[in-house]
């Protein structure tokens, strides 16, 4: 089970230092990911959908937004590409135990992996053609594109995990450790999906 | 915005604000020129966004929940005005964090251009 722990604070600063376990089969993912997100950077063009929603436009106005990209040139192309460079290095550096993976996260990278986490999230989200708010979700097995949904749930539970860890901090003592609830990656496949492979989950009916 | 994990009244503020300047978000918008829009978005978490505008803007947690909540219910939500440039920087910023952000002229403001 995915897990999060805090190993130590700072009793001045309050900077927290947090161990990401992650069990062998989702560190295979985790491990893949950097590559894969590397592959579509680098082919723009038959990837275009997904690259324009990691790269969205700063104008309404064309004529702008045309300037600003060609004042920008690949700048933001190369600053993705060192995100995920630094994100495997990390993963090069971790911890393994057998095929487990433990990340030490800090300040500084405890941010490159949410941002890390999100940008898989925005890709395989518009690769599933997501284009309205989904909740908390089932993933539907039935569903020719589970495992891409299955995915999608679990990097966003990791990331909330991180988050809601992050905000409440203060009031954590030195053995703090939360596990991912395996009801965060419900596998039910009884119910009829609400959204293309997806069933809403009313728990969270009260955010919208 | 994805709801999963909202954030909780009374959290304390995230650990990592490296850019702050709360200046450039004023009543007084019209002196700046320029506004920076977060967007709606049906993937974010709600949790990351009050992350990503704390991060940046050096903003309390309530203030950057506030934002984040216009955000979700209105479909946008201006989370700072100021000068073009440093307008220019703050959304190149939240597009590395994911967020769908805009420049924007104010109306009738004194834009710097």
């Amino acid at each position: 089970m995915t897990s999060l722990k805090l190993v130590s604070r700072d009793d001045e600063t309050g900077a927290c230092h947090w161990r990401l376990h992650v069990p062998p089969l989702e560190a295979s993912i985790l491990d893949q990911l950097p590559q894969r997100l590397e592959d579509l950077l680098r082919s723009p063009q038959e990837n275009r959908r997904i690259i324009d929603r990691l790269f969205p436009r700063s104008y309404e106005d064309p004529e702008e937004e045309r300037e600003n990209r060609r004042l920008l040139g690949e700048s933001l192309f190369d600053a993705r590409k060192v995100m995920l460079g630094e994100v495997r290095a990390m993963l090069a550096a971790a911890k393994r135990e057998g095929e487990a993976l433990d990340l030490d996260l800090d300040g500084p990278h405890v941010d490159l992996w949410l941002r890390f986490l999100n940008d898989a999230r925005l890709v395989v989200a518009t690769d599933l053609g997501i284009e309205k708010n989904i909740g908390s979700s089932k993933v539907d097995w039935s569903h020719p594109r589970a495992p891409q949904y299955a995915l999608l749930e679990y990097l966003g539970a990791v990331e909330a995990l991180i988050l809601d860890a992050m905000a409440h901090a203060d009031g954590f003592d030195d053995r703090f450790e939360c596990d991912l609830d395996d009801d965060d990656i419900d596998d039910d496949d009884d119910d009829i999906d609400d959204v293309d492979g997806i069933e809403n989950d009313d728990s969270f009916d009260d955010e919208m | 915005m994805n709801p999963v994990a909202p954030p909780r009244a009374g959290s304390s503020d995230t650990e990592a604000v490296p850019v702050v300047d709360p200046v450039t978000h004023t009543d007084n918008q019209a002196s700046f020129g320029w506004s920076v829009i977060v967007w709606d978005d049906p993937v974010n978490l709600m949790s990351y966004v009050v992350y990503v505008i704390q991060t940046l803007f050096g903003y309390p947690r309530a203030k950057a929940t506030e934002l984040m909540m216009e955000v979700h219910e209105t479909g946008r939500s201006v989370v700072a005005t100021t000068e073009r440039e440093k307008g220019e920087y703050y959304v190149t910023r939240l597009h590395g964090y994911g967020l769908q952000a805009t420049l924007e002229k104010v109306s009738g403001g004194g834009g710097d251009e």
